[in-house]
């Protein structure tokens, strides 16, 4: 037996013993752990499996152990993860952190910003928001003005940030700020973390067309950041963010694989809704085509990030595939999201009653929501633009 | 799972496209044409000798047992040039019908023969223009000495150049849509089977057979394995078609790559303009989808998996959608050229057109795939 198939085996025995049955999926968004300052649980059993993930460092399973990740390699990470979901377990910590500023400070943090920070991520001590977006700088990010001036042992920031994710519970916020207007405006940006608690940081929800608010946007007055949060380089931010997109970008995709609960399958609503044979055939043929299809396209995409993580074990990846796979999990999703309401009729836009049921409620609500995901984290004719630009290799156009 | 090429499989990919690319570039696809001959007898001697005719063969038989995808590997190369040979007809569904069939001397003699290239063969089961692979209407009833037969195929590839039809049937008491377990081995110059030669948008070599009151030894029969196994060659045959509409449209996707990157109009190249950025950004998206899901099925029929009939349906139900895109768009980008017979494009197209239809439509293989999923 390889070294793997026996780290298999434990941690298949581990997971059984420590994963309580509340905590096996599949997972709905009011189980889902998040930290912070003052954390709080959905349940008992929620609080014991973070503590028990916690421990053993799996939080955070490929961070380095002497930040209280689980040092795993790639491989064994790989193995945890395919474990837990064939247990379907509860992500034990969800948060911006982990996935993103987590392998940022790992790569372009200086020992103290890594001493102090990561360990508090993968702990789940804090939780962080990211500020980037600006009113006037969406797609076009680079173009943002949210201005931080060197005052010697302290940057001072004044401007506003908008579309951060969970902005007004977050303890901590990372920031593309400007620092310089010379030369290109990739240049003169600058990666910064400011604590939220600093005099002169307000953030304010922002209501959305789903009646969530998710979103908030940050104020910036006359806050003061010491320079020793600066990750990577003064004026260099633009290179830290780039590869920190690249993690989002692979959240996000990985989000319409319906990590964090989504919404009923498919041909159990057609079957429910719109009736079935003797045979178990979804008797509109339309629609059975239509969901085949949408099945079909999620099987494929499903299958092809399992291609590239063989590809990468065997050394062989096409380092341009990742870049697919943002725009075409979040758009099935969203064909999913309409396929799912067009079947429910008028039960599936249900807005005040009590009425709707929860999967109906829930059927709405993410049609409403998920509108976000074609535009968050690069919209998807920036990701069509990237593609012909890295994947193809097709000249620069007049507007690009 | 294998979704990554195994050294040995690289090492064929290399070889097949430079094989391909120097020996059957679409030049020698052009000449066939010209000469009205259906194959280059000196290049399939070729390929004969590179192993290819053997690579599905069982090694007792003289075969290389090298596996489906190995196969799969071929026909995606094979498609990206056009070329013209009995590999897919004979080497693949021929050689996979006979490795489903019960072993017999018959049987194993032709695989032998098949595998050193000394017999082609050609798989003729369908009985309808459009695509209803479980009606069987040909019967064999018992004779004197064997066996009498009755019926008819449909659009066969290659059965008038090849040396002997693998064709389904029934017995006279079987319902016509039900296979009762075997198929005959035809002699195609033999009296009492005429064949009508259907010419496609693709120029290759299809014929309807007709056959009335013929005869054949007993030993011509060949029983199948199992009652699977008339689903398992069809699989195989639309594998293999899945593989060659990939290669098909890949070809033309990066020939078209190549021409965006060239042609100026308004004083730019026409690859600079975001309208057909887009395009072509999508198009990538969906062959990078359905390279994966077509090596998916050729490995899921190779090791005989549980799901291999529902990967095969979503390999060719993708790779017809993904062709009609790719090629439709092609001869759009291109533009007026695009549409003449002096540029390849619009081959690529005429082949993927074919194929789309072969061995099932996407309408067919999403509502097998709903069956096989339970809805």
């Amino acid at each position: 037996m390889s070294d793997l198939d026996a780290f298999r085996l434990e941690t298949r025995a581990w997971l059984e013993e420590n994963c309580p049955e509340s905590q096996r999926g599949p997972v709905t968004p009011d189980m889902v752990i998040w930290p912070g300052k003052n954390q709080t649980f959905p349940s008992d059993d929620a609080r014991l499996w973070f503590e028990r993930m916690r421990d053993k460092g799996w939080t955070c399973p490929d961070y380095p152990s002497e930040y209280a990740g689980g040092g795993l390699s790639r491989a064994e990470e790989a193995v945890l993860r395919e474990e837990m979901q064939r247990l379907n377990c509860c992500p034990p910590l969800t948060d911006q952190g982990i996935g993103m500023l987590g392998p940022a400070l790992l790569e372009f943090g200086t020992e103290q910003l890594k001493a102090e920070h990561i360990p508090k991520i993968a702990r789940g001590e804090l939780r962080w928001c990211q500020g980037y977006s600006e009113p006037g700088a969406g797609s076009d990010l680079a173009s943002l003005q949210c201005k931080a001036e060197d005052k010697g042992d302290h940057f001072l920031i004044n401007g506003t940030k908008i579309w951060t994710s969970y902005g007004v519970e977050s303890d901590w916020i990372f920031c593309l700020v400007r620092t310089s207007n010379e030369g290109p405006k990739q240049e003169g940006i600058t990666f910064i973390l400011v604590d939220m608690e600093t005099p002169g940081v307000k953030a304010k929800a922002i209501d959305l067309i789903s009646g969530a608010s998710e979103f908030a946007q940050v104020f910036f007055d006359d806050v003061k950041v010491p320079k020793t949060n600066v990750v990577g380089e003064i004026h260099k931010g633009w290179t830290v963010a780039k590869s920190l997109l690249k993690h989002e970008r692979k959240m996000m995709s990985e989000l319409s694989k319906g990590v964090l609960g989504g919404t009923a399958a498919l041909p159990d609503v057609a079957k429910e809704y719109l009736g079935s044979t003797d045979d178990g055939e979804i008797t509109e043929p339309l629609y059975r085509d239509a969901i085949a299809q949408y099945e079909m396209n999620m099987r494929a995409i499903g299958l092809t990030g399992y291609r590239t993580h063989q590809e990468a074990l065997a050394r062989k990846m096409d380092t341009n595939v990742p870049l697919i796979m943002k725009y075409l999990g979040t758009s099935e999703l969203q064909i999913k999201d309409e396929l799912l309401v067009d079947m429910m009729g008028l039960r599936g836009l249900g807005w005040k009653d009590e009425q709707f049921n929860e999967s109906e409620q829930r059927a709405t609500r993410e049609l409403l929501f998920n509108k976000a995901l074609t535009i968050a984290g690069g919209t998807n004719e920036i990701q069509l633009n990237i593609i012909a630009k890295r994947a193809l290799g097709l000249p620069k156009g007049p507007h690009s | 799972m294998s979704l990554v090429l195994t050294e040995e499989q690289s090492i064929l990919q290399q070889s097949a496209a430079e094989f391909y690319s120097s020996v059957m570039p679409v030049t020698a696809f052009r000449q066939l044409r010209e000469s009205e001959a259906v194959f280059d007898a000196e290049t399939w001697s070729q390929m004969v000798e590179l192993g290819w005719s053997s690579i599905m063969v069982p090694e007792e038989l003289g075969g290389l047992e090298f596996g489906l995808m190995g196969m799969g590997i071929l026909a995606i190369e094979g498609a990206r040039t056009l070329a013209k040979s009995p590999l897919t007809t004979s080497a693949a569904v021929s050689v996979a019908a006979l490795n489903f069939c019960k072993p017999s001397e018959q049987r194993d003699a032709l695989l032998s023969a098949l595998a050193a290239g000394e017999k082609m063969a050609a798989f003729a089961h369908l009985e309808t223009t459009q695509f209803k692979p479980a009606i069987i209407r040909t019967q064999s009833a018992s004779a004197a000495d064997g066996y009498n037969v009755n019926g008819s195929k449909s659009c066969v590839e290659n059965a008038q150049s090849s040396d002997v039809i693998l064709m389904t049937a029934r017995s006279p008491n079987a319902g016509f849509s039900e296979s009762d377990g075997f198929i005959l081995l035809i002699d195609p110059k033999a009296d009492g089977i005429e064949f009508n030669s259907v010419g496609l948008i693709d120029e290759r070599e299809y014929a309807d057979i007709s056959i009335s009151d013929f005869n054949i030894a007993k030993d011509e029969k060949l029983e199948w394995n199992d009652d699977a196994a008339v689903a398992q060659v069809l699989d195989t045959a639309t594998v293999i078609a899945a593989c060659e509409l990939y290669g098909c449209s890949l070809e033309a996707f990066e020939r078209t790559l190549e021409y965006v990157k060239d042609r100026e109009q308004f004083g730019n190249k026409i690859g600079s303009f975001q309208a057909l950025q887009h395009r072509l950004a999508h198009q990538y998206t969906q062959l990078e989808l359905l390279k994966t899901v077509v090596y998916d099925a050729l490995s899921a029929v190779e090791k005989n998996r549980k799901d291999a009939a529902l990967a095969v349906s979503h390999a060719k139900a993708l790779a017809n959608d993904t062709a009609r895109l790719v090629t439709t768009e092609a001869i759009q980008m291109h533009g007026g050229i695009g549409i003449t017979d002096e540029l390849d494009i619009g081959l690529f197209y005429k082949r993927a057109r074919v194929l789309r239809t072969m061995w099932g439509d996407s309408v067919y293989h999403r509502s097998r795939f709903a069956s096989l999923s339970g809805y």
